[in-house]
């Protein structure tokens, strides 16, 4: 019986011959216009380790959302303050039809960009303008960054869209952001009016989604496209994070630089899309939070843009904070935000 | 009368080359790909049973292999590494919704065939008859020569489950070949 077994072995093996693949010029000459396009593929050579083992990260973030007073399934916000399963990616201090209008290209170099410069703090935006479903959603938009970890890693927890209740705060998005190069390894957002949570754990190749209700969880894997450019952990930056990739940005008179973010809010794909930052001036802006020496950068590809007009962003040339953003108007009309209150730790521990 | 010096040139190292594509030389890039993309094309082929999705996974691991070869610890064994590389990606196809499946029985085979070629694309055709988590341990065992501690960490299975997943697909190929049940 077993000297049939290695027949049939022998039979397999036979079935296989070596016949190397045709690997011509075309091939090689299309990797080459790939990669010359700016497409790129995040490969592993890592084995494959499970899913239970994401599972227990994922708990692990669920744990910390506790320990920094995130809602669960149970806490309801109040009303107004939900946010659409659809918004997942949406970003908080970014005009989501902005982010939308990213390019699948880079148009300038490619900026490196890492944390060093990153700082805990918090901050709070109002939106003085804006009469879109996105804009205008929000009045007061905060964000916190605290020095945290995820699944080991040292990570810089961002916490966005407090509830308005001011006497309990709570965040209703966490994003937590790998320390050492900005990206984002997990996101959990409260959804469906409070009664569900969404969290997401990014991975090299695929998302571990989470969807928390009624006191049960279930886990997903939403595999990147890496064809198309849909998220994967390849994703170097989420909209919150473009805050704090802008600490790093190397901000000069006529300096110029793209950066990926992960746009185009839908429910369960986000796309990788490319930005393009060009410093096109200097001016002193009043806001709230006082008067500062800004640099004025055009966000955004310089091709015409169809909803909101051009953003321009003012960032403080001391601090690097986005101190004022603002569009020109279009079909859905203008969008302004402006910094009330910035708050800066010294170190990055905190 | 002396002899004009003659340098000879050693032939690039892998390490050498992984180096230099890594820094974005499109000339290294195209040296690892004459040398190493018909091998990884094949055992992606033999993955995934379809030429056009093997020729995807070879597209797709030169594409970001400069980028990953920043993570690339020369040991000598770079073909190895790439070979995992393949195989991940390959397993990822497997995963994924569109795929492409060639079966390798010819409407027109007659019986006229050699014997043995006949052999062969039946049992190609079994083969790829079988579940993925079943074939692709058939595959990287007994075609490509992985132990199955290697299987079980490129799979992200026990060693034990992959040798029980080899027995059954063994089986299932005996049944599917119309030979004795393998004990």
């Amino acid at each position: 019986m077993k000297k049939s077994a290695e027949i049939l072995e022998r039979r397999v093996k036979a079935a296989f011959p070596y016949a190397p693949l045709g690997t011509g010029p075309q091939g090689l000459q299309r990797i080459l216009e790939r990669r010359e396009r700016g497409e790129r593929v995040a490969l592993t050579d890592r084995a494959s380790r499970g899913y239970w083992r994401y599972g227990l990260a994922a708990a692990a973030a669920a744990a910390t959302l506790v320990i920094f007073g995130q809602p669960t399934t149970r806490d309801r916000p109040a009303p107004g303050s939900e946010t659409a399963v659809g918004q997942l990616a949406s970003a908080a201090l970014m005009p989501a039809q902005l982010m939308a209008q990213g390019a699948s290209h880079p148009s300038y170099p490619i900026a490196v960009l890492d944390g060093r410069e990153v700082r805990p703090g918090d901050w709070t935006y109002a939106v003085l303008r804006g009469n879109s479903t996105f804009t205008a959603s929000a009045a007061v938009q905060r964000m916190r960054v605290r020095s945290a970890e995820y699944s080991g890693r040292p990570a810089w927890l961002v916490l966005t869209r407090p509830t308005p209740d001011s006497s309990a705060l709570q965040w209703l998005d966490s994003a937590w952001v790998d320390k050492g190069n900005l990206r984002l390894l997990a996101r959990s957002v409260s959804v469906m009016n409070g009664n569900g949570r969404v969290t997401d754990e990014f991975r090299e190749h695929e998302v571990l989604r989470g969807f928390a209700t009624n006191g049960s969880t279930t886990w997903t894997v939403i595999e990147a496209d890496t064809t198309s450019g849909d998220v994967s952990a390849g994703v170097p930056l989420q909209g919150d994070v473009f805050f704090m990739a802008l600490k790093q940005a190397p901000l000069s008179a006529g300096w110029r630089g793209s950066i990926q973010l992960l746009a185009t809010p839908i429910y369960n794909r986000a796309a990788k899309r490319w930005f393009d930052l060009a410093v096109v001036g200097e001016e002193r802006v009043v806001v709230p939070a006082g008067e500062f020496e800004c640099w004025k950068i055009r966000f955004g590809p310089p091709a015409e843009y169809s909803d909101l007009g051009p953003l321009y962003l003012w960032v403080s040339k001391a601090e690097q904070w986005i101190v004022q953003q603002g569009s020109d108007g279009g079909p859905q009309g203008g969008f302004r935000s402006v910094l009330v209150a910035g708050e800066e730790q010294e170190t990055t521990e905190k | 009368m002396s002899l004009p010096l003659r340098t000879l040139r050693p032939p690039t190292t892998d390490g050498e080359l992984a180096a230099r594509a890594a820094a974005g030389a499109t000339d290294a890039l195209a040296e690892l790909y004459h040398r190493y993309a018909p091998r990884l094309g094949l055992l992606a082929g033999r993955l995934l049973g379809s030429s056009p999705d093997a020729e995807d996974v070879v597209q797709d691991l030169f594409v970001g292999l400069p980028e990953a070869l920043g993570r690339y610890r020369d040991d000598g064994k770079l073909e190895a590494w790439l070979r995992r590389i393949a195989v991940n990606l390959a397993l990822k196809k497997l995963r994924g919704a569109r795929r492409r499946r060639e079966d390798p029985l010819p409407e027109d085979l007659s019986t006229s065939e050699a014997p043995g070629k006949v052999d062969r694309i039946q049992v190609q055709r079994a083969v790829n008859t079988l579940p993925d988590r079943l074939r692709t341990v058939v595959i990287l065992k007994l075609v490509e020569g992985y132990s199955h501690h290697e299987i079980g960490e490129l799979l992200g299975i026990t060693r034990g489950a992959s040798e029980v997943r080899l027995s059954r697909a063994l089986n299932r190929l005996r049944q599917e070949l119309g030979d004795e049940k393998v004990s």
